[in-house]
């Protein structure tokens, strides 16, 4: 090996993240190479000083105090932990004991009617989602590797149902994020696409066809020989269909034309 | 709450500055907990937030969108005296004081290689993430992690040499 091909291999070993043929290799240089022995004392060395000037870094205490309300606040303003701190608040105080049972049931009797509620419209939600997405409302943590994110989706529902696989790279479009959602208590997965300027947000979950909403338009593809559903609130455009148990819903400001044209994965030509 | 150092020491490298620096973990707090439906129990947490940290500070401030403080950068002195004010947990006896003195020098040497060198070596050096894990955050390949960081340190090395003792077993 020469000196020129250690030197990233010496990086790894530093980092304690060659394989073991590469870290054989490297070794046995260094056994007959000196100056790249040397290399490898000082970048250890530097290392470990790089380490020890970042605990120099301390958080400012202003800072961690701010930090620190914001994600006390956010924690106080769930409902779950309004109705527990409630709870607690009752359990410590003694003249209240006996009034313990009543506040149990009727907690049992409020989150029964709370199941009970009329569920919310699934498709003006999930357009609701895309705008919030597509204005910066809600941060997207971007990801590489499109299969990791599939894998993770499906993972993030015990892998009861996957995210539906769309190629979009004819029309330019690349998955960028995703993420899990409950809505009307269904699990549904969130995958973006961006790419040339547009952003299209695919929606997945279990359902039939009677999750079309009942202003969509209806239209059946011969060669594919299913049904998609167009409809639209705000501006903002769905597209439905459905593979076996699973619904599709692909959402955009694109038109409701190049959407469909998107969704049966053939090039709208205007 | 527990990776509030981690992160603030990553955004405070990268941004080379102290207000640069607040602003990048406020903004990935904010973010994170409007986005916390993404992150899957389980994950690396720590991981996910530098992410987040990392391409909010890749927008903001690469792609020239916010400028840096320039007031911190810009004169001479300033520029002198920014890396020897840095807050310390821990004042105390000499040889604290020392490690102090080391960490502006570290502190100067990195703020002077380049973005891409920069980043690698605060994530694995300084944060210490794995290369697959620095990738996944930099969405770059994990040979990419190790060849900025071979580059990276051999430019701080350069940089660092008139600093350092010749011979690493001494320090």
């Amino acid at each position: 090996m020469h000196c020129s091909e250690a030197q990233e291999l010496i990086t790894g070993l530093v980092d304690d993240e060659l394989t073991a043929i590469e870290k054989a290799a490297v070794e046995e240089h260094l056994a007959e190479c000196h100056d790249c022995t040397a290399q490898f004392e000082r970048e250890m060395a530097l290392k470990r000083d790089i380490r020890l000037a970042a605990r120099a870094i301390a958080v400012p205490q202003d800072l961690r105090e701010q930090i620190a309300k914001r994600g006390a606040k956010l924690e106080s303003d769930t409902w779950a932990t309004r109705v527990i701190s409630s709870v607690r608040e009752w359990l410590a105080t003694a003249r209240l004991r006996p009034i313990y049972g009543f506040a149990v049931v009727a907690l049992v009797v409020a989150a029964w009617l709370f199941q009970s509620r009329p569920r919310e419209d699934i498709p003006t939600r999930i357009l609701a989602i895309h705008e919030s997405l597509v204005s910066g409302k809600t941060a997207l943590v971007r990801v590489n590797d499109a299969a990791q994110l599939r894998q993770e989706l499906t993972r993030a529902v015990e892998s009861r149902f996957e995210p539906v696989a769309l190629d979009l790279s004819k029309f330019k479009l690349h998955p960028v994020a995703g993420f899990a959602e409950k809505i009307a208590n269904r699990d549904v997965l969130v995958t973006v696409y961006e790419g040339d300027g547009s952003t299209i947000t695919c929606f997945t979950f279990l359902g039939g066809e009677a999750d079309a909403p009942q202003d969509s338009e209806r239209f059946f593809d011969p060669d594919k020989r299913i049904n998609f559903y167009g409809f639209s609130r705000a501006g903002v455009n769905g597209v439905m269909h459905r593979e076996g148990n699973v619904i599709c819903i692909l959402v955009s400001k694109i038109s409701p034309a190049e959407l469909l044209a998107v969704a049966r994965g053939k090039p709208h030509h205007a | 709450m527990d990776h509030l150092d981690h992160l603030y020491r990553v955004a405070f490298y990268l941004t080379k500055n102290e207000e640069d620096a607040r602003d990048c973990v406020q903004e990935t707090y904010a973010r994170a907990l409007g986005s916390y439906r993404q992150f899957t129990l389980g994950t690396n947490l720590k991981a996910w937030l530098t992410r987040i940290l990392y391409n909010f500070f890749f927008d903001a401030y690469t792609r020239n969108k916010h400028t840096l403080a320039v007031d911190l950068l810009e004169t001479a002195e300033h520029k002198k005296n920014f890396w020897d004010t840095l807050p310390s947990a821990n004042p105390g006896p000499e040889k604290l004081i020392l490690q102090q003195e080391l960490a502006a020098k570290i502190g100067d040497a990195i703020s002077k290689i380049p973005d891409e060198f920069r980043a690698p070596i605060v994530l694995v050096d300084m944060g210490d993430f794995s290369y697959q894990e620095a990738a996944d955050i930099l969405s770059c390949p994990i040979g990419t992690i190790r060849s900025r960081l071979s580059r990276g340190r051999r430019l701080l090395e350069k940089l660092l040499s008139e600093y350092l003792v010749q011979d690493p077993k001494e320090r």
